[in-house]
């Protein structure tokens, strides 16, 4: 029987000339995993919100929507509420209550239920998600990854018959993210609950998914099953969501195979060693030559928060090239922020030397670390937005700079040029997307024209065209002599772009290197490509370069 | 493990209520004396030595000061013990003003006790059974203060980085001030839409809200509150009769020793030390238990 119905569906924003859905139609059937896809702004979060009767937002909306039998404006309010589940993107604003416990007992306060049903349920729900841990903490204790778990768990123990998800993993670094697709997938399995989830980072999500539908200005232009994703953008060449296709079938896309695709790494390995030799290994890589000259050097840091606490940093040495982008990576909690802060000069090391350009980090005055020199981009780049306008955001820091009004005027048109915001300049800077707000907020940092770019974890949040398009520009940067040091948890990103990978574990950095080498011998923290490969071929890290190989060494004979 | 944690809190309010209003009202020093020590030994059963080294300077010069401040300014009384320039210093006004003392210690250590015993799940509690709206306001207003911090704080840094905090000169500092606070109102609001949205969906606006909570009312509990309840009964009546009143000037009232008085500050004393004799029999017990871990 099918749960929910969506016929007709369009939707316009007030004042806004275009609608924002246009005669949108499908339905799920109970206990299925669907996948909502799209670029940013394609419609696919007013979608998903206009399924909610109590956060629907406002506009004209014609067609009709159907949830388990009765029309959407029908629905008992008491069965509204509870029967369908919704989880936003930003874990901490989900949060209501000050104390875990409180958080999950909310919803079914709200519903008026008993208090020692309220306990039971309670319980249950704590003990199925693990939460039982850490029951009476907190809520701003908890880690981002916690907070997740818990604003889904705080919908769950509402029992709801659906669940919508709204990017849910978007602001969670990848093995908490692993963790709460799991918990979604024993959801969909164990119980049975049907799961909408809309997401553009497909590599997790689309092997667990039923089905998939793909949401492009507004229209659903493909659903169905998601191994035959891939023969959608075989109609569509160019199409930006082929960037957010999981690893597996990207390679499957690019050896130009047709039909059912293979969406994990396990059968993205066997589809490689089924139908192709291995005869040739590995690639020529040309290296890119860097050049060795030293920006900024790091010797025998050590670094902790409080006197009575251990070390967070332990003798940390590195050398940081001009012109490079350097990549650190490392899992949580291992450092990696602390080290930006001390690079960045906004903390400093008790034992140990920071050097930029040959002189001490402290030799800075304030103002001139932070003019031409140093400037850091932070993981939230809403941090930086303090204006009406993005422009007038950018005018602000011109003039603290000291620049005059024409002066200022040209650099804003030059850093918005150089980042693509141009036509962003008049939106309000909280109205833009994830991608679009990194991109302003790099725009921001580069009006103080610095040598050295530091950016933490930039690739949360953003789609995968955003991501291209990130790394793009700080590849003109790079080639300007403008060196760029990015902390993050994405392998994909730092095989991909990094000229060199540094990794930081337990605060120590165990080695420097290219990534074709640092990712090629890793196990766990590496590419998906690369694990496809394993084995197979040596040396592949990028879906490109396992195409390549595979390419040069031809299909095998007889089979097929 | 402490006796505190594990009383309901209706039975702890009910306590700490009855020792501080008589604590603060009545001026009868028979009464100040348990309020005083009852609030001594309950503090460092709760917060031990620490507490009592942080504190320990603090309170004595609160003490010496309020008691010395008193002879100082007022010079009434009968009983001249010395003059300071032209002025009586009487043994009246010295009494009275360790009394006040006595009295602003008593209240200070009571309350030092309410803050460690009744934690925000306790006080949520109370607020629940009054009004469970009233109690979801309290709980959200709670997260929101430590989350504000944190985004201001975030918010300097990153500014920081950005040269516009670089200088130190004042009208800068202040401007940056103020960049901050717009920033933290607008980041307050766009994360109320959200915060908005969830107490929505997950029902905030139907009708007949219930509370949940994990407190259960257990003989133990009960016991705490006919015991208060008795003391109060009794403290009542002697209130009613006017045991309680005291006066220092001009001359030290004689002390009523009548049976309402002294049936009354002594169930005051049961009062006053209930709580700490509670801590130490559980801190004993709990050895007990311990060993056989």
């Amino acid at each position: 029987m099918a749960i929910l119905q969506v016929e007709n569906l369009t939707f316009t924003y007030p004042e806004a000339k275009l609608p924002a859905l246009t005669e949108v139609s499908f339905s799920i059937e109970e206990g299925e995993f669907t996948v909502i896809c799209g670029m940013s702004g394609c419609g696919k979060s007013t979608l998903l919100s206009l399924i909610k009767r109590e956060t629907a937002p406002f506009g004209n909306k014609k067609g009709k929507i159907v949830f388990d039998g009765s029309l959407q404006e029908n629905l008992d309010n008491r069965a509204s509420c509870s029967d369908i589940g919704f989880v936003r993107q930003r874990p901490e604003s989900q949060i209501v209550t000050d104390k875990v416990w409180h958080e999950l007992a909310f919803g079914l306060e709200s519903l008026g239920l008993p208090s020692p049903v309220i306990r039971r349920r309670v319980a249950e729900t704590a003990t199925f998600f693990g939460i039982d841990r850490w029951y009476n903490k907190k809520t701003t204790e908890l880690s981002g990854g916690q907070k997740q778990l818990l604003n889904l768990a705080a919908v769950t123990v509402m029992h709801p018959k659906l669940l919508l998800l709204d990017e849910p993993t978007a602001q969670l670094d990848p093995i908490a993210s692993s963790d709460f697709i799991n918990t979604l997938r024993k959801l969909n399995r164990e119980l049975g609950l049907t799961v909408l989830l809309v997401e553009h980072r497909l590599e997790d999500v689309l092997p667990i998914a039923d089905r998939v539908l793909l949401v492009d200005e507004g229209k659903i232009v493909f659903d169905g099953s998601p191994h035959l994703l891939t023969d959608f953008f075989d109609e569509n060449a160019g199409h930006p969501m082929e960037y957010a296709l999981p690893s597996a079938a990207r390679i499957f896309r690019m050896l130009g195979s047709h039909g059912s695709s293979p969406l994990t790494v396990r059968d993205g390995h066997t589809y490689l060693t089924r139908n192709y030799n291995n005869t040739v290994r590995s690639l020529d890589k040309k290296q890119k030559t860097t050049t060795a000259e030293n920006e900024m050097s790091v010797k025998d840091v050590y670094f902790r928060y409080e006197k009575s606490e251990s070390d967070v940093l332990r003798g940390i040495s590195l050398d940081i090239h001009k012109g490079e982008h350097l990549c650190i990576l490392g899992g949580n909690g291992t450092g990696k922020t602390t080290l930006l802060n001390i690079l960045s000069g906004l903390m400093k090391p008790y034992r140990g030397k920071v050097t930029l350009g040959g002189k001490t980090l402290t030799k800075y005055s304030q103002a001139e670390l932070y003019r031409n020199n140093l400037a850091m981009l932070p993981q939230d780049p809403q941090l930086l937005f303090l204006k009406k306008t993005v422009r007038e955001d950018l005018c602000e820091v011109g003039k603290a700079l000291g620049h005059g009004k024409d002066e200022t005027e040209a650099l804003i048109n030059s850093a918005a040029e150089e980042t693509g915001i141009t036509q962003l300049l008049d939106r309000h800077p909280y109205d833009l997307s994830g991608g679009e707000q990194q991109k302003a907020a790099l725009a921001k940092i580069l009006l103080t024209q610095p040598r050295i770019v530091f950016l933490d974890e930039p690739t949360k949040g953003i789609d995968p065209y955003g991501r291209k398009q990130l790394a793009e520009i700080l590849r003109s940067l790079n080639a300007k002599g403008v060196t760029t040091v990015t902390v993050t948890h994405d392998a994909e990103f730092a095989a991909e772009y990094a000229d060199r990978c540094a990794f930081l574990f337990n605060g120590e950095i165990i080695s420097t290197d290219i990534p074709g080498d640092f990712f090629a011998d890793n196990i766990f923290y590496t590419t998906a490509a690369s694990r496809i490969a394993r084995g197979f071929f040596d040396n592949a890290v990028l879906c490109g370069e396992v195409a390549e190989l595979c390419r040069i060494n031809g299909r095998r004979n007889g089979e097929i | 493990m402490k006796h505190s944690d594990i009383l309901h809190p209706v039975s702890s309010t009910f306590c700490f209520l009855s020792v501080l209003t008589v604590a603060m009202f009545a001026q009868n020093p028979v009464f100040r004396l348990p309020a005083l020590l009852g609030g001594i030994a309950f503090y460092f059963c709760l917060d031990g030595k620490n507490g009592l080294r942080r504190n320990i300077v603090g309170d004595m010069i609160l003490f010496i000061l309020v008691a010395v401040t008193n002879p100082l300014f007022v010079h009434n009384g009968v009983t001249p013990l010395f003059f300071l320039n032209g002025n009586a210093i009487t043994l009246e006004a010295v009494l009275c003003g360790i009394d006040i003392s006595a009295m602003l210690l008593s209240v200070v250590l009571w309350f030092r006790c309410v803050n460690i015993v009744m934690t925000s799940d306790k006080l949520l509690y109370l607020f629940g059974k009054l009004s469970p709206r009233i109690s979801i306001l309290l709980s959200s207003a709670l997260r929101f203060v430590p989350l504000f911090r944190e985004q201001a704080r975030k918010i300097r840094t990153a500014q920081k980085a950005l040269g516009l905090y670089a200088s130190d000169s004042i009208t800068d500092r202040i401007r940056a001030s103020c960049r901050t606070y717009s920033a933290l109102v607008s980041w307050a609001l766009e994360n109320a839409v959200d915060t908005g949205a969830s107490m929505k969906g997950r029902g905030y606006e139907l009708h007949g809200r219930t509370f949940y909570s994990s407190y259960k009312l257990k003989a133990a509990d009960i016991a705490v509150l006919l015991v208060t309840a008795a003391s109060d009964i009794t403290v009542g009546i002697a209130a009613a009769n006017g045991s309680l009143g005291f006066s220092f000037y001009p001359r030290i009232t004689e002390p009523k020793a009548d049976l309402a008085t002294i049936a009354a500050a002594t169930a005051f004393c049961i009062i006053s030390f209930l709580p700490s004799v509670l801590e130490a029999k559980e801190a004993v017990l709990w050895r007990y238990y311990r060993s056989k871990i």
